[in-house]
Formats: structure tokens, C-alpha cells, sequence
């Protein structure tokens, strides 16, 4: 889609991060918004921000793990700004520490927001684009839907699947005039990585010996050194929008990751030396970053 | 892993297709065999094809939604033949449908089977595996999770879920002497694309106006144009030894499949442009065979 003015935008997720900057972006390109997060009190104040831009704006709750929730909210957002032109499917969450803790609830939760929101989102709103032959999804993936390196398990194996599903409605909705694209964000400073230490399940045993507070202290610092060089929403969502005005269907922040899957097809050990080395690499980061903290996370892991 | 006899490997979804090849295919290289199904009858038979080769066979119904049933299976696997050295993924559905008629429930139940099967079996199977430092984990994904074309669109989604799982384990396992595949074959003539109407979300509307034999007719001749070039597994399972053999992550049985993924890199547009002919040529072949039989199934289709 090239021009955004006046027409209408749905966006999940929207109370920080990404969300948050394509909601104030494309606000000022004169796009009216629907938004919706859980957190109504950061969303209350995005929709303030919005407001003073001059556009026609709507917030509202939305579970994205929720069916019902995104039946309920499409109704809403019929009623009040009419036809859909740009769906922004970009809530998500990322919980889970290691490889030994294996918890079935977490992987539930991960895979319920992150990809669960979209299948609802898609359900929700396609049949009328399909009607009405034209619109635009933008689903919110990540590097870890292109490569599965350092992130949560269920981060990744959630991520890919948006990719996977991404790339399927992309083949079958071109033909009906409706555009999909696949956002793959690299370190961008967000929410998601600037810790949300409730989402991190830590092993017990490092719990009972150091506690939350010190151990998410430590957590909290080391994302500052991961994040190091990340980009901010705001000039990320520049490039965004900029793929979506070329209706791209993978749209990057960083040309790496167009190398890593022209790697995995063309070299394929040279691929899988990359990933245990990237992996490697941000263990002994962590390593590290503990050790300065005066804990030793081998002997929990 | 490049050793095979006198070591155990555990499958599950063994009663038919790719399982119950790798099952065949293990055993005649002298690995004891545990495997697994829901369907016991057959599961039972693929364990009289196995009397001849003399391994140990065990067997056993295991539901692989069911976290449960993983645990159970996992401790009678212990008993009877000890440590897993080969841990082959396999079980998985596919069901068929439009966007319009793909329901929530079939969603789940496809990425239950599909996703939560290998998640369900590296929690129970994996504590001991890093405790000994060794084994290989092969997951069963599809050239569906390579690229998202014209495959149902759950079980595109489930199988990139594989993938990604897969990479991931494979990032974090090497060091600890554990390797981790993923196998993503095309077309294998297996069950899962023998035409099963049951797994076939039709347009209620398209039900209404025609018996529903008739369209299965159809559905069948259209899955037997699409399989007519597939592999017979017996193929298909020696290059995903000799892939397993070589410890690889990625193990394809066409070379296209590798070209394609150079291809998502390299040139986004000529990717964006063959997944489009893809699924437009697919959803020609779909409307050329209704027609042959007097249906004009766009009146009945909005969006595949």
C-alpha cells in the first residue's frame, strides 16, 4: 500500500515497542487507528499521543489469546471506522530460560500470544478484506521466525510458525488484491527485550540460592549489553512502513538475515557452524555477565 | 550418528508412511525398535513385518497431544531397551481446507499433532539424554516448513513451527554430544497424502448443492494428479539415513527444496513471485478438475 492518509489501521500490541512507534507513525501520515494491548493504562496514553496528531483513534482491550476477544473488538472496529486497510498483527511475548526447563505452560502461553493472535486476528478480519478484494496484513515476526539461534525455544518455534503462516497467505491472497507482509525485527528496544522479569522462568535451584531481585538485576543489565547497538522502534518502523509500501513480503531491518537464508540453502554447514557459534557466543556472554554478578550459572544449567 | 546396529531408536506415528519405512529400514540395520501409534491394528502388522529381521520390536499406543502418554511410553522404553539413541519424530496430520472452512479446532488439532507431539517428546525424552551426552533426534517436518505454498495452511504453520524448534535444538544440543535433524520431504507417497475425506473441511455450501461422494471423487482424482510424481518412501528413507548419517540439520530429499531456501535470500522477488504461481497453478489444477465434473467451484471458494 503507498498511501496511508485516512484510511484505517488495526494495530495489537500497541501500548509500547513496536506497536506503539507504528502507532504514532502512521498516525502522522494521517491513518485512522484502532489499538488495542492488555495494558489499557500504556495504551490509555499512546492513544492521548494520537490524538494530538489529529487522526480518529479507538482503543481497546484485546487478549490476543482470545478468539472472542478479537470477535468482539472487529465488530467494534466496523462499526466505528468502517473497512479495514492495514492489519498490524504485532502483540507478542517471549518467556523460558533454558533447554532443561522444559515447562508445557510457558510453551502454551508463548505459542497462544504469538501465534495464536494471528490465526484469530486472520479469522476475525479476512473474510471481509476477501469481500471487498483489497487490504493489507503485516504480521510482527522476528529474527527468531528466520533463525534459530539464541531466543527462547518457544520464542522460535512460535516466530517460525508466523513466518511459515505468513508466507502461505501471501501466496493465496495476492490474487484477491489483499497484501501480506512478515515483519522480521532484529535488536530493536522494546519491551520484549528491555525484561519483563515476571516472563522469565528461572531454574529453581538458582532461584533459592540467589533470589528474584538479584537475579533479575543481573538479567536486566545483561539485555542492556545484548540490546547494545539496537535501533529504536521508531527508526525501525521507518523501515517497516517502507517495505510496506513496496508490499514486500519479508520485510528486514538488517541485511543478515537475507545472508542467513541464502546460507541455510546454499551451505548448509557453514549454516549449522553459524548457529551453534551464535549460540555459543551469547552463552558465554551470559556466562560472563553472571560471573560479574558473582554467579556462576553452569552449576545451574 | 553413523552406527546403527545393536542401538535403539523409538518413532512414533509407525503404523504407516515415512514411520513405518524408518521402522523397516532401522531394523534391517540391526537397531531395536520401540515404536508407536495410535492405530494399534496396524501398528501390530508393521511388528510382523519386523519378526524376520530378529531386533527386539516393542510396541505401544501413544497419543502424541498427550503429554502423559509420552511419559508413560518413555519409562517402558527405558525398561525394555534402555538408553534412546535415535529419537525419530514422525506422527503427523494434515487437514484440507480453504481459508473459509478451516475452523478453529482444526488449527488446534493439526498443530497439536503436528507441533506439540515433538515438543511433548523432547520434555520426556531429552533429561536423559543430556545426562549420558549422547543420541540424535530426528524431527519429521516437510517441505511445508521449508516454504508456505499450497499445503493446508495449518500444516504449513505447524511445520515451520518444526523447523525453528529444530534449529534451536540443534544450536544448543551440539555441545553436548546430542545432533539434532530435521527432514522435510515433498511428495512421498505416504498416507498422509492418500485422500482421507474425513480430513477435508468442505464448504458447507458446496455439500449442500452436491453429493458429497461426488466431491470426493474429485478430491481424490486431484490428490492422485498431485502424487503423481511423489517418491516411494523406500527412496525417500535412504537419503534420510544418509542425511542422518552425516549428522546434518537440514536433510532435504530434493535438491529444489535447498534451492528454494538460497532463493528466500537471495532474490525475495523472483521467492514472492514463485510462491504466488505455486499456489495459482495448485488452485488451477483444483478448479479444472471440479469443472471436468460440471462444478464451478469458485462459486463455492473465496479464498484457498
Amino acid at each position: 500500500m503507498k498511501d496511508f492518509k485516512d484510511k484505517n489501521g488495526f494495530i495489537t500490541g500497541a501500548a509500547s515497542g513496536i506497536g506503539r512507534s507504528f502507532a504514532l507513525t502512521l498516525a502522522k501520515r494521517g491513518m485512522n487507528l484502532y489499538i488495542t494491548d492488555i495494558n489499557m493504562e500504556s495504551l490509555e496514553k499512546v492513544k492521548l499521543e494520537i490524538e494530538k496528531i489529529g487522526v480518529k483513534v479507538f482503543e481497546c482491550k484485546c487478549d490476543v489469546s482470545k478468539y472472542k476477544d478479537f470477535e468482539k473488538v472487529a465488530k467494534d472496529f466496523y462499526e466505528k471506522l468502517g473497512e479495514l486497510d492495514l492489519l498490524i498483527n504485532n502483540a507478542g511475548i517471549s518467556m523460558g530460560f533454558d533447554i532443561l526447563n522444559i515447562d508445557l505452560k510457558v510453551w502454551k502461553r508463548v505459542m497462544d500470544v504469538n501465534l495464536g493472535s494471528i490465526i484469530h486476528s486472520i479469522k476475525a478480519f479476512l473474510p471481509r478484506m476477501v469481500k471487498r478484494g483489497s487490504g493489507y496484513i503485516a504480521n510482527v515476526a522476528s529474527g527468531a521466525g528466520i533463525l534459530g539461534v539464541a531466543e527462547p525455544i518457544p520464542y522460535i518455534a512460535s516466530k517460525f510458525g508466523v513466518v511459515g503462516l505468513s508466507e502461505t497467505f501471501f501466496a493465496r491472497l495476492k490474487n484477491l488484491g489483499i497484501n501480506v507482509s512478515v515483519i522480521v525485527p532484529m535488536w530493536i528496544k522494546t519491551n520484549i527485550i528491555v525484561v519483563d522479569t515476571d516472563k522469565i522462568q528461572y531454574p529453581p535451584k538458582l532461584l533459592e540460592d540467589f533470589g528474584k531481585e538479584k537475579l533479575d538485576k543481573a538479567y536486566s543489565t545483561l539485555m542492556d549489553v545484548i540490546a547494545e547497538g539496537a535501533i529504536s522502534p521508531d527508526d525501525a518502523v521507518e523501515m517497516y512502513i517502507e517495505g510496506i509500501q513496496k508490499n514486500q513480503l519479508y520485510i528486514f531491518d538488517n541485511p543478515y538475515y537475507l545472508e542467513a537464508l541464502a546460507l541455510k540453502g546454499k551451505d548448509p554447514k557453514q549454516y549449522e557452524n553459524h548457529i551453534v557459534e551464535g549460540f555459543t557466543n551469547r552463552g558465554k556472554a551470559f556466562r560472563d555477565h553472571f560471573n560479574q554478578h558473582g554467579i556462576n550459572i553452569e552449576d545451574y544449567m | 550418528m553413523d552406527e546403527f546396529i545393536g542401538k535403539n531408536a523409538f518413532i512414533t506415528g509407525a503404523a504407516s508412511g515415512i514411520g513405518r519405512s524408518f521402522a523397516l529400514a532401522l531394523a534391517e540395520l540391526g537397531m531395536n525398535l520401540f515404536i508407536t501409534d495410535i492405530n494399534l491394528d496396524k501398528l501390530e502388522e508393521v511388528k510382523k513385518e519386523l519378526e524376520e529381521t530378529k531386533v527386539k520390536v516393542y510396541t505401544a499406543k501413544c497419543d502424541v497431544c498427550n503429554y502423559k502418554e509420552f511419559e508413560d511410553v518413555a519409562h517402558q522404553f527405558y525398561d525394555s531397551l534402555g538408553d534412546v539413541d535415535l529419537l525419530i519424530n514422525n506422527a503427523g496430520i494434515a487437514i484440507v481446507g480453504s481459508i473459509d472452512n478451516i475452523i478453529l479446532e482444526d488449527w488446534k488439532k493439526v498443530l497439536d499433532v503436528n507441533l506439540w507431539s515433538v515438543i511433548h517428546s523432547i520434555k520426556a525424552f531429552l533429561p536423559k539424554m543430556l545426562k549420558r551426552g549422547s543420541g540424535h533426534i530426528v524431527n519429521i517436518a516437510s517441505g511445508a516448513g521449508i516454504f508456505g505454498s499450497v499445503e493446508p495452511l495449518p500444516y504449513i504453520t505447524s511445520k515451520f513451527g518444526v523447523v525453528g524448534l529444530t534449529e534451536a535444538l540443534y544450536a544448543r544440543l551440539k555441545r553436548f554430544g546430542i545432533n539434532v535433524s530435521v527432514i522435510a520431504p515433498t511428495y512421498i507417497k505416504t498416507d498422509i497424502f492418500k485422500f482421507e475425506p474425513d480430513r477435508i473441511a468442505y464448504s458447507p455450501k458446496l455439500l449442500e448443492d452436491h453429493k458429497k461422494e461426488k466431491i470426493d471423487a474429485i478430491y481424490r482424482e486431484i490428490f492422485e494428479e498431485v502424487m503423481k510424481s511423489a517418491m516411494p518412501p523406500k527412496r525417500a528413507i535412504k537419503k534420510f539415513i544418509a542425511g542422518i548419517r552425516k549428522n546434518q540439520l537440514y536433510i532435504f530429499d530434493i535438491i529444489a527444496t535447498s534451492q528454494i531456501l538460497a532463493m528466500k535470500g537471495n532474490n525475495p522477488h523472483q521467492y514472492e513471485d514463485f510462491l504466488v504461481t505455486y499456489q495459482t497453478n495448485r488452485e488451477e489444477l483444483i478448479k479444472k478438475h471440479f469443472l471436468q465434473h460440471g462444478i464451478n467451484i469458485e462459486d463455492y471458494i473465496e479464498s484457498y
